[in-house]
C-alpha cells in the first residue's frame, strides 16, 4: 500500500489531476485511488493548498469595473434563461393549440367528407331510381299491352280525375292525376295497396304536377286505395274510407 | 462555516451573491494567473470575465468531494485563458522564457519576465518555480517539462518535489 502510494505520488499524476490536465479516464482513475487511500487524499489536499499558495504569488488587481461587468452579464444570462423557459412553455402551448386545432379541423373535415360521400351516394341512388322510373314510364306508356283507364272521384263534392296505366306483361303500373282537390292544411292524400288482406303504405301524395306519373306496386293482384289522412300520414288506414279504389292485377 | 462552503451553497442555489463573494475572494489570484498566461491586461480581463460566466453556468457540476473550490475555479480560468491565447495567436508559436532557459513550447507557455513574484515567493528557486508554473498553470506533463527545459525527467521530479516542499513550508508558516 505504502509502495503504491509512493509510486503514485512519484508519477506526478496528482499534480496533473490538481491542475485539471488529465484526460477524463485518467482523472477517474485518480479519483478512485484517492477515494480508497487516505494518504493520497492527504497528499492531494496538500497539493491543492500549495496550488492556492503558489497561485497567490501572482495576485494582481483587475480594473474595478470588471466586477460590475460580470454581475451585469450574469443578470442578463439569468433573464435570458427565464425568457427561454417562457419561450419554451409558450412554444409548447402554441404547438398544443395548433395540434388541437388541426385535430379538430381534421375531424370536422372527415365529418364533412362523410356527409358529402353520403350525399353523393344518395344522389347516385336517386339518379339510378329516376333513371329506372323513366325507363319504366317509357315502357308503360309506349307498350301496346298497357291498359289505360280513366277514373273519377269526389272529395267534399269536388270531382277530380286521374288515369291508371297497368302493364300486366311487365308488371308495371302508374297513376296520373289531372287535378287534386284542395285539402285543409292538416290533411293529405295517402295511397295504399291491399293484397291478400295485407295493407301496405305506398306514400303520401304531396302537391304533384300534372302529368306526373306515380309508380304503384304491381307484382301481385291487389287494390290501390286513396284516402284522406291527417298529416303527415296514417300508419293504420281504413280502406273503407277510400275516396278511390283501383284494382290491379 | 468557511467562506468556500458559503460560496458553494450560494452557487448551488443560483444566488448571485455567490459571484460577488467569489470575486472578492479570488479575482486577484485568478486575474494574476490569466495575466501570466496572456501577458496582456485587457485579454486577461476578458479571460477572467469569461471564466466567471463559465463558473456561474457550470456551478451545478462542481463536486466538493473531488476538488476544493479554488482548484475547480482555477482549472476553469486557466483553460479559458489558454483557449483565449490560442484564439488570438493562431499563427504565432509561443516563445516563452522559463527561468534562464528560452524555449519554444508548442502552444503553451509563460514569460517569467512578467512574473510579479511577491516576497515569500522569492524563497522559491526560479528553476523550481518554472517547473511548478509549467505543470500547474499550463497543464504540461512532467515529461513535456523535461523536454522543453531540456533537463532529465528525474530533475523535473526533484524540482517539483522541492518546489512543493518549499510551498508547503510557506503554507504551513502562513497557517
Amino acid at each position: 500500500m505504502e509502495e503504491n502510494t509512493a509510486a503514485i505520488i512519484a508519477s506526478g499524476d496528482l499534480e496533473l489531476y490538481v491542475s485539471g490536465s488529465l484526460d477524463p479516464q485518467e482523472a477517474l482513475r485518480i479519483e478512485s485511488l484517492i477515494e480508497n487511500n487516505p494518504d493520497l487524499k492527504a497528499h492531494l489536499d496538500l497539493l491543492e493548498n500549495n496550488l492556492l499558495e503558489f497561485s497567490s504569488q501572482y495576485k494582481k488587481a483587475p480594473v474595478k469595473s470588471l466586477k460590475a461587468n460580470i454581475e451585469r452579464q450574469v443578470k442578463r444570462i439569468e433573464r435570458l434563461a427565464k425568457f427561454s423557459w417562457v419561450s419554451i412553455v409558450l412554444a409548447i402551448v402554441v404547438f398544443l393549440m395548433t395540434a388541437l386545432y388541426v385535430l379538430q379541423e381534421t375531424k370536422r373535415m372527415r365529418t364533412q367528407q362523410s356527409v358529402v360521400n353520403d350525399q353523393i351516394k344518395e344522389l347516385t341512388t336517386n339518379f339510378d331510381q329516376k333513371l329506372e322510373d323513366l325507363r319504366n314510364q317509357f315502357i308503360v306508356l309506349q307498350s301496346p299491352q298497357t291498359e289505360k283507364k280513366e277514373h273519377e272521384s269526389k272529395y267534399n263534392q269536388v270531382s277530380f280525375n286521374f288515369s291508371s296505366y297497368l302493364n300486366k306483361e311487365k308488371r308495371l303500373g302508374f297513376l296520373q292525376f289531372d287535378n287534386l282537390p284542395n285539402l285543409p292544411d292538416n290533411k293529405c292524400f295517402q295511397i295504399w295497396v291491399s293484397r291478400n288482406g295485407i295493407i301496405e303504405n305506398i306514400g303520401v301524395l304531396s302537391k304533384i304536377d300534372k302529368q306526373q306519373l306515380i309508380q304503384i306496386p304491381f307484382k301481385e293482384k291487389g287494390i290501390i286505395h286513396i284516402t284522406i289522412e291527417e298529416k303527415p300520414g296514417n300508419p293504420n288506414p281504413n280502406p273503407k274510407e277510400s275516396i278511390a279504389n283501383i284494382p290491379i292485377g | 462555516m468557511g467562506i468556500d462552503t458559503r460560496i458553494v451553497g450560494l452557487l448551488k442555489a443560483k444566488d448571485e451573491k455567490a459571484l460577488s463573494l467569489l470575486y472578492d475572494n479570488y479575482s486577484e489570484v485568478l486575474y494574476g494567473v490569466c495575466f501570466q498566461i496572456l501577458k496582456d491586461s485587457s485579454a486577461a480581463e476578458d479571460a477572467l470575465q469569461e471564466s466567471f460566466i463559465k463558473i456561474w453556468k457550470n456551478s451545478h457540476t462542481y463536486d466538493q468531494k473531488k476538488a476544493k473550490l479554488f482548484t475547480w475555479i482555477l482549472r476553469i480560468t486557466r483553460n479559458t485563458a489558454i483557449d483565449l491565447y490560442r484564439k488570438t495567436n493562431k499563427t504565432k508559436p509561443l516563445e516563452v522564457q522559463i527561468g534562464i532557459n528560452t524555449v519554444n513550447i508548442r502552444d503553451q507557455g509563460f514569460d517569467s519576465d512578467h512574473l510579479d513574484v511577491q516576497n515569500h515567493m522569492d524563497q522559491l528557486a526560479l528553476k523550481n518555480k518554472a517547473v511548478l508554473e509549467a505543470i500547474f498553470f499550463f497543464g504540461m506533463t512532467q515529461r513535456e517539462v523535461a523536454e522543453f527545459l531540456n533537463i532529465p525527467l528525474g530533475t523535473v521530479k526533484s524540482r517539483l518535489r522541492i518546489g512543493l516542499k518549499e510551498l508547503g513550508t510557506i503554507y504551513h508558516f502562513k497557517q
